[in-house]
């Protein structure tokens, strides 16, 4: 598998962590220069040339966040992102990262130490609380870890840890790194969509089929795994697309080894459209109707949310109806409509979560019984 | 003399120089210097040409022009209106001063642009493209950014100078209109004849950018869905009719919002359509309204009573929970919830 990396760039300041010396270890034949900081942001404009280059630096400042999720009165599950990365070498058309991020350029961060330390201290600061972390929040988190091998650094890490879990989302199939090592505190995720949208929308991914015999290689070796129908788009044909997506995944997949699924639709801030049709101008997953929502985003009108989400949530319930189902940025009307109920706050979400995943493999992730007292 | 353009740039050009810097104007003939756009970034603007002119046959012309030497000729670094000016005000000769063209020099000139007016958006692209030409290396950049008051973001800075592949119809009416970067260049991702369309539906309605932006980008949306064009789907619209009709021009741009909306959004505009019809079935008197947020994002409907007594409202609650009510309201729900 080949990745659209053609050169690394390495800030002074870091030329000698262990994670660069790796990265330099397992390189190819990938050119890379020692590069001060202040020139990459000059050097670099575009998202193109962006995706290209991989910049290894310092790690910034509070690494470890709460998802930035949205505003009330959508509803968010509290997970806690972990930017080891951030940018992406894929180029999915409808990616929130081309206007979330300034820097255009595949960042890693070196310094895993803070990272790690900062993981410590949330935990010491709620040692009642489940965390679910993710690294595949400003980035993917496997698509490049045949350079960085950053999976097994953070299996290490987070294998000697209790009431945790840490969550690799990805769109490749890049899990070599994660055959061998003890599967226990990670939940390998993969974003689905029907293949017609991975070949026109997901530029540069991995096709689904490969993405699902690898998380059906990570299921035979022990982890537990995650689905993301995210976004869900409305395009002609949807309704079977999805159904036959839906057929694809557990014909493959066992249900009792997903810890959840989430579903989202399409949802963007305004200022990105600009940014899609410029670099996209082909795509059609703009022109169909939508509204800005209470929090400023784009997003369907919640009729047309409603449809597709029962569309695919009572085929999901077909086959799992134990899986952790829930929504990702809705607000509490659309779960109401389609699953009979929302959890009354974001804190109560991740209660929820909590509990379904302590009663279906809390001894299997060293997992104490949640207390609602640590959450609500 | 009163009010005279040149004053304040003689001032800022004083200032500027100290006395050792300053090379001796001269006048020369008009037919020496070349009619040569390379270093305009200023907006034509012919009112303010004329202004000078009546200043110059009044005053005579005050303050050079600035060129440099180039074997063709002089060729004008600052002073094309003033350099007009002369010429409508019938000057056979006019006052030069000479100047290196390079970032410095540049950036003097931004300076005393700066004290007698606003960079518009477009004026400032100009500005940045001649800037990158003279100082490829950078060397004044941040000085010539902040002259701009642009931010060190290449995002902008591209942007900026993207603007100037714009339509030139279009251009022009993003400078007569004062646009911010924001809007013009949300015109980017149209195609060069839909810019030119686009600038005369603003000229023709007299629209600000962000109003012709409201009908425009929804108009385009449309176009790329039926792989069409913004001008067809405009004729398509039935929208030339509405231009030419007797309406105000303040009811045609109405209209003309109203058509383009409910194409681009018919789900929506039927899902609002069928609570509309809902809401009149039920035959209420004016002082009952029933609302719902028509981008339907919020569940349920506000039902508002206007009442002067108790047995009125006893009277309309009853009419509200009465068998065909329910009936309506079960309609409006099954879009609301």
């Amino acid at each position: 598998m080949t990745h659209s990396v053609q050169r690394i760039w390495i800030d002074p300041e870091v030329r000698d962590a262990p994670l660069t010396e790796r990265v330099l270890r397992n390189r190819g034949d990938i050119p890379f220069d020692v590069v001060p900081h202040s020139a990459v942001r000059q050097a670099v404009s575009s998202l193109q040339k962006g995706k290209q280059l991989l910049w290894i630096t310092r790690t910034p400042g509070g690494p470890v966040k709460p998802c930035p999720a949205t505003n009330p009165p959508y509803l968010c599950c509290r997970y806690t992102t972990v930017h080891a990365m951030t940018q992406c070498p894929f180029d999915c058309t409808y990616c929130i990262l081309q206007d979330y991020l300034d820097n255009p350029v595949i960042t890693l961060h070196a310094e895993q130490d803070l990272i790690f330390r900062e993981i410590r201290t949330l935990q010491q600061d709620e040692p009642k609380r489940f965390f679910r972390f993710g690294t595949g929040e400003l980035a993917d988190s496997l698509a490049l870890d045949d350079l960085t091998g950053l999976s097994r650094d953070y299996l290490r890490f987070f294998n000697t840890r209790r009431n945790v879990l840490i969550e690799f989302k990805t769109k490749s199939g890049r899990i070599e790194n994660l055959i061998g090592p003890d599967p226990k505190h990670a939940v390998i995720s993969w974003s689905l969509n029907p293949p017609s949208i991975v070949r026109k929308e997901e530029l540069r991914t991995t096709p689904l089929t490969a993405r699902l015999d690898a998380a059906r290689r990570c299921q035979d070796t022990g982890y537990l795994l995650g689905f993301h129908f995210d976004p869900l788009l409305v395009f002609e044909g949807w309704r079977n697309g999805y159904r036959a997506l839906i057929r694809n995944l557990f014909e493959r997949i066992d249900p009792d080894r997903i810890a959840w699924i989430s579903l989202g639709s399409l949802r963007f801030p305004p200022a990105l459209k600009d940014v899609v049709l410029k670099r996209f101008p082909g795509t059609s997953i703009l022109y169909e109707e939508m509204i800005r929502g209470w929090d400023g985003k784009m997003r369907y009108p919640r009729p047309l949310r409603v449809e597709l989400y029962r569309a695919l949530a009572g085929r999901i319930r077909e086959h799992a109806p134990d899986v952790f189902l829930y929504f990702c940025m809705e607000s509490p009307s659309v779960w109401q409509s389609v699953l009979g109920g929302a959890p009354a706050s974001n804190a109560e979400f991740d209660f929820r979560f909590a509990q379904s995943i302590h009663s279906r493999f809390g001894r299997e992730v060293d997992m104490d019984q949640p207390d609602a007292s640590a959450y609500i | 003399m009163e009010n005279h353009p040149d004053r304040d740039k003689s001032r800022v050009r004083d200032f500027l120089f100290c006395e050792g810097d300053i090379m001796e104007d001269r006048a020369v003939p008009i037919q020496n210097i070349l009619n040569d756009g390379t270093f305009r970034f200023a907006r034509r603007d012919a009112d303010k040409i004329a202004r000078i002119a009546a200043s110059i046959r009044e005053s005579g012309m005050l303050e050079p022009i600035w060129v440099r030497s180039m074997p063709e000729g002089l060729q004008i670094l600052a002073g094309f209106s003033r350099y007009e000016a002369a010429g409508q005000a019938g000057l056979s000769s006019i006052p030069v001063h000479y100047a290196d063209a390079d970032a410095d020099v540049f950036c003097q000139i931004l300076l005393a642009h700066r004290v007698s007016s606003d960079f518009n958006v477009m004026e400032k692209g100009r500005a940045l493209r001649i800037f990158k030409r003279l100082d490829p290396v950078g060397r004044e950049r941040i000085r010539c950014l902040r002259l701009l008051d642009l931010p060190d973001k290449p995002s902008v800075l591209n942007e900026m100078e993207e603007l100037l592949e714009l339509d030139p119809a279009l251009q022009a009416y993003i400078e007569s209109c004062g646009a911010a970067l924001k809007q013009a260049s949300q015109f980017l991702p149209f195609r060069t004849e839909e810019q030119r369309f686009c600038a005369e539906i603003g000229e023709t309605l007299r629209i600000r950018p962000v109003e012709l932006l409201s009908v425009c980008i929804p108009l385009r949306e449309i176009a790329r869905w039926n792989i069409s064009s913004v001008q067809e789907t405009w004729r398509g619209l039935g929208l030339p009719n509405v231009i030419q009709s007797e309406a105000a021009r303040g009811q045609k741009v109405q209209e003309i919002k109203k058509r383009v909306h409910e194409r681009r959004f018919p789900k929506l505009t039927g899902w609002n359509r069928s609570i509309e019809e809902a809401a009149r079935s039920l035959n209420l008197p004016a002082s009952v309204r029933i609302e719902w947020d028509r981008t339907l994002e919020a569940p349920g409907v506000e039902v508002r009573i206007h009442a002067d007594s108790a047995k009125e409202i006893k009277h309309l609650t009853e009419r509200l929970s009465s068998g065909p009510a329910e009936r309506a309201f079960h309609r409006m729900f099954r879009m609301l919830s």
